[in-house]
C-alpha cells in the first residue's frame, strides 16, 4: 500500500503552500486517477511522492517504508514516467534501457524484455539511434519501457498519453491492466477524463492544492459522468 | 530594424542570463564577482603589455610591433571562443521558433552573428584596453593609442566570422563519426603545441630578438585572422592599409551574414541530417556495480558533448603545455645564464619548480568539471533522483571522474618538471605531491560550489561549463589559492635558501583543508542533492 497522509509542500518564495494536505491510500492492484485543472499540483504531489521534490509536512510511506527515512529502499519498487521525458540525450534507446537495468540489478533477461516491449511499441529498429534524434511520443515509449523493465511494485505517471499514437496508447493500458493484476499499484495524472473513468477504479480531483474529492470512481462520479462531476466541483 | 534590435537583445539577454545563479538573491554577488574577474583578466593584460612594451622599449624598436602582437592574441581568443558559439546560428534550439515567425532570415543571422560580435568583443577589450593605457604611458604615442583603441573595436570581426565558416565546416565534416570531439581536441591541441613551439623556437633573453620573436608568433596568428596581415601594416600608420582594414571587416560581416542567410534553412537540414549512427548494440549481460555504471554515465556525457570535452581536457592539455614551455625556457635561460653572479643563479634554480608547481595547479584549476558536475545533468537530473542510486557513490563519482583527467595531466606535468630540474630531492617529491593534493582539493571545493550554484535549466552546454556562476566562482578561487600558493613556495627560498619549507607550508595546509571539506561534502551532499528541485 501506498500512503500519503497530510502531504505540504510549499515552494522557496512562495507564499502559497503548492499542495496542502494531501491524503491518498492506495492499495495493490489499483488503478489510481488523478486530475484536475493546470497549476491545481498534480505534478508537484506527483514528485513529492517519487523523491524528485522535498515537502514540509505529512508522509509517504509505501509498504512500511517512509520514503524520507530510506529513500533508497522506497525507490527501488517504484517507477516514475514524467510528462516531459528529458532523458540522457546522448545516449542511444538501448543504452539508456541498459542503463536502467543495471540501476535496478535486472538479470541476464534484460535483452529479452527491452526487445519484447521495443517490438510491442514499434521502436525495436529505433534502440540503435542516439535519444536526441527521437521524437517526443518515441521518448515517452522508452521511459515508459524504462518504468516496467523491473516490473515495479508502485509505478506513477505523469500525463503519461500525451505524445503517444492510438496503438501506443492502448498498449500503455494493457500493459498496467497486466502489472495490476499481478499486485502493482498505478497512480497516473492525465487530463482526459474519459480515459480516467474507463480506465480507473479510483480517482483523487485536487485544486489549487487541495484534494476536493477522492475515493473510488463510483463514489467520486455520483450519478454523473466524470467530466459532468469535475465541472461541478471545479465551478464551486 | 524593429526585429533585428529585438533579436539581439534576445541573444545577449540569453548569454547574460547564463552567468546567473538560477535564483535571483544569489544574481547580484555573481555579478561583482564576475566584474572581479573582468578586471583580473584586465590586470594580467596590462603585466604583459608591460614586459612585452618594456622589451621594445629598450631595443629601440617601433612599439608597432607589440600591438599588432597584442591584437593576434585577442584575435586567438576570440576565433577559439567564438568556435563554440557558433553552431548555434543555424542549429540552436530556437530554430523552428524563429523560422515559424514573419522574420528575414537575414536579421535572424545578423542578430546571432552580432551577439558573437559583443560577446567576444568584452573579451577584446579586455585585452586591448589595458594594453592601450600601458602603451601610451610607456610611449606617449598617441596615433597607436588610437589604433590599439580602434583594433579592440575591430578586431573580433574577421576572426568571428572564420570561426562561424570554420566551425561549420568542422562539424559538417566530424559529426558522422562516433569520437568527433576527440578529433576537434586534436586539432586545437595542435594549434596551441604549434604556438608554444613558435615560441619556444624565437625566444631570445635579447630584446631584439624578443621582440623578433613576438613578430614571428605574430605571423602564425595570420592563420586566424588574415586581416592580421593589413593589421601589422595599418600600425605603421599608413591610412591606406587602414582603410583597407576597415574594408576588410565591412566584407566578412556582409559576405558572413549574406552566406547564413541565404543558406540558413539548407545548412539547418545539413547538419541535423549528419549524426553518428552507431551499429545496433545488445543489451549487457552482466549487471555493473553502481560506481562503475555512473561512471560509465559520466564518460558517455563527456565523450558526446564538444563544449564539456573541449572545456575539460583543453585545461589538462594546457597544463602540460605551459609547463614545458616554462621550464624549457627556464633551461635555457639558466644555461645561457651569466656566471658572475652564481648567488642569483642558485636562488633561480630554486625557484623554478615552485614557480611550475604554482603555474600547473593554476591551469588545472581553471577548467574542473568539478565546478559543473551537477549542473550538467540538466533537465535530466530527474533521472537520478526518481532512481534508487545511493547519494553518496553519486558524490564520489562526481568527484572520481574529474580526476580521472587532471591527475594524469599533473602526474605527466610534474614528470616532464623532474626531467628537467632534479638537483634537488625535495623538487623531485613535492613536484609531485603538491600538484596532485591541489587537484584533489580542489575538485572537493569545485563540487561544493556547484552544490550551492545548481543551474539545471540550460539549453547549451556553455552556459554550465564556461559562463556558470559555479564556475566564476571557482576560477576566482583557483586563482587566490594559486595566488597564494605561488607566495608561499617563491618568497621562502629568499629567506631559507631551501624551497623545502615552503613546500611543506603548501603541501600540509592543502591536506589539512581536504580533510574537513570532504568530510563536510560527504555530510551535506545528500541534503543538498534532495533539496535540489530547480526541475
Amino acid at each position: 500500500m501506498l500512503r500519503v497522509s497530510h502531504l505540504s509542500k510549499t515552494y522557496r518564495n512562495g507564499k502559497a503552500k503548492a499542495i496542502d494536505d494531501i491524503n491518498l491510500e492506495i492499495e495493490d492492484g489499483d488503478i489510481y486517477g488523478f486530475i484536475g485543472p493546470n497549476g491545481a499540483g498534480k505534478s508537484t504531489t506527483i514528485k513529492c511522492i517519487v523523491g524528485i521534490h522535498g515537502y514540509e509536512e505529512g508522509e509517504i510511506v509505501f509498504n512500511g517504508i517512509d520514503l524520507k527515512e530510506d529513500p533508497y529502499a522506497f525507490k527501488s519498487q517504484l517507477a516514475y514516467v514524467p510528462d516531459n521525458p528529458d532523458l540522457y540525450e546522448f545516449m542511444t534507446g538501448m543504452a539508456y534501457l541498459d542503463f536502467i537495468a543495471n540501476t535496478f540489478r535486472i538479470g541476464k533477461e534484460r535483452g529479452e524484455l527491452i526487445q519484447k516491449y521495443a517490438k510491442q511499441f514499434g521502436i525495436e529498429n529505433d534502440l540503435g539511434s542516439p535519444i536526441k534524434n527521437y521524437s517526443h511520443g518515441m521518448k515517452q515509449k522508452i521511459q515508459i519501457i524504462a518504468a516496467i523493465l523491473h516490473q515495479p511494485k508502485l509505478m506513477v505517471l505523469d500525463e503519461p498519453f500525451v505524445g503517444l499514437d492510438p496503438k501506443a496508447a492502448f498498449d500503455l493500458k494493457e500493459i498496467m491492466k497486466d502489472l495490476c493484476a499481478h499486485g502493482t499499484m498505478i497512480l497516473f495524472s492525465s487530463h482526459v477524463l474519459e480515459v480516467v473513468e474507463k480506465f480507473c477504479n479510483k480517482i483523487a480531483i485536487i485544486k489549487k492544492g487541495k484534494l476536493i474529492a477522492s475515493g473510488s470512481t463510483e463514489e467520486v462520479r455520483g450519478n454523473e459522468s466524470l467530466e459532468a462531476r469535475f465541472m461541478e466541483l471545479f465551478n464551486e | 530594424m524593429n526585429n533585428l534590435k529585438s533579436l539581439i537583445k534576445i541573444e545577449f539577454g540569453k548569454f547574460l542570463s547564463s552567468f546567473s545563479s538560477g535564483r535571483k538573491k544569489r544574481n547580484t554577488p555573481i555579478f561583482y564577482i564576475a566584474i572581479f574577474v573582468g578586471l583580473f583578466g584586465m590586470a594580467m593584460s596590462a603585466g604583459y603589455s608591460f614586459l612585452i612594451l618594456h622589451s621594445y622599449v629598450e631595443a629601440k624598436i617601433d612599439p608597432a610591433g607589440a600591438v599588432a602582437f597584442f591584437a593576434g592574441v585577442a584575435s586567438l581568443f576570440v576565433f577559439m571562443s567564438a568556435m563554440n558559439q557558433a553552431r548555434g546560428i543555424y542549429i540552436g534550439d530556437d530554430y523552428d521558433l524563429l523560422t515559424s515567425l514573419p522574420i528575414k532570415r537575414r536579421d535572424i543571422v545578423a542578430s546571432k552573428i552580432i551577439t558573437i560580435y559583443l560577446t567576444e568583443l568584452l573579451f577584446s577589450t579586455m585585452i586591448m584596453l589595458p594594453h592601450a593605457v600601458v602603451l601610451i604611458i610607456m610611449t606617449h604615442h598617441v596615433p597607436l593609442l588610437l589604433l590599439s583603441l580602434l583594433l579592440a573595436v575591430t578586431l573580433p570581426i574577421v576572426p568571428v566570422a572564420i570561426a562561424v565558416l570554420f566551425s561549420l565546416l568542422v562539424t559538417m565534416a566530424t559529426s558522422r563519426f562516433r569520437y568527433a570531439n576527440l578529433v576537434v581536441t586534436l586539432f586545437y591541441t595542435a594549434f596551441i603545441v604549434a604556438i608554444a613551439v613558435l615560441g619556444i623556437v624565437t625566444r631570445d633573453k635579447q630584446a631584439a630578438e624578443a621582440a623578433a620573436g613576438f613578430g614571428a608568433i605574430g605571423g602564425v596568428l595570420k592563420w586566424v585572422n588574415p586581416a592580421y596581415g593589413l593589421i601589422e601594416l595599418s600600425v605603421s600608420i599608413s591610412w591606406f592599409f587602414l582603410f583597407a582594414y576597415m574594408g576588410v571587416n565591412v566584407l566578412a560581416v556582409i559576405f558572413t551574414v549574406l552566406f547564413f542567410s541565404l543558406s540558413y534553412e539548407k545548412l539547418h537540414d545539413l547538419v541535423s541530417s549528419i549524426s553518428y549512427k552507431p551499429k545496433a548494440v545488445h543489451a549487457s549481460s552482466k549487471n555493473k556495480n553502481e560506481t562503475k555504471l555512473l561512471l560509465s554515465l559520466e564518460t558517455k556525457r563527456l565523450l558526446s558533448s564538444r563544449i564539456y570535452f573541449i572545456n575539460s581536457c583543453m585545461g589538462a592539455i594546457m597544463a602540460i603545455v605551459g609547463t614545458v614551455v616554462f621550464l624549457i625556457s627556464m633551461k635555457n635561460g639558466m644555461d645561457n645564464a651569466s656566471p658572475e653572479n652564481p648567488e642569483a643563479a642558485e636562488l633561480i634554480s630554486l625557484m623554478v619548480i615552485p614557480i611550475m608547481i604554482t603555474i600547473s595547479c593554476m591551469i588545472l584549476g581553471l577548467t574542473s568539471p568539478a565546478a559543473s558536475g551537477i549542473s550538467i545533468e540538466g533537465k535530466s537530473f530527474w533521472i537520478m533522483k526518481s532512481l534508487p542510486i545511493d547519494y553518496k557513490k553519486y558524490m564520489h563519482v562526481k568527484l572520481l571522474f574529474p580526476l580521472l583527467i587532471f591527475v594524469p595531466a599533473a602526474l605527466l606535468t610534474s614528470t616532464i618538471a623532474v626531467i628537467f630540474f632534479h638537483n634537488y630531492v625535495e623538487d623531485i617529491i613535492f613536484a609531485f605531491l603538491i600538484p596532485l593534493a591541489y587537484v584533489v582539493l580542489n575538485t572537493i571545493i569545485g563540487l561544493w560550489i556547484n552544490l550551492r550554484h545548481v543551474k539545471l535549466k540550460w539549453n547549451n552546454e556553455a552556459e554550465v561549463v564556461k559562463n556558470s556562476a559555479a564556475i566564476l566562482i571557482g576560477l576566482l578561487l583557483d586563482f587566490a589559492l594559486t595566488i597564494v600558493m605561488g607566495a608561499i613556495l617563491i618568497v621562502m627560498p629568499i629567506f631559507t635558501r631551501t624551497a623545502l619549507w615552503g613546500y611543506i607550508a603548501v603541501f600540509s595546509a592543502i591536506v589539512i583543508a581536504i580533510i574537513p571539506c570532504y568530510l563536510h561534502l560527504r555530510h551535506i551532499f545528500p541534503t543538498k542533492i534532495e533539496a535540489i528541485e530547480d526541475l
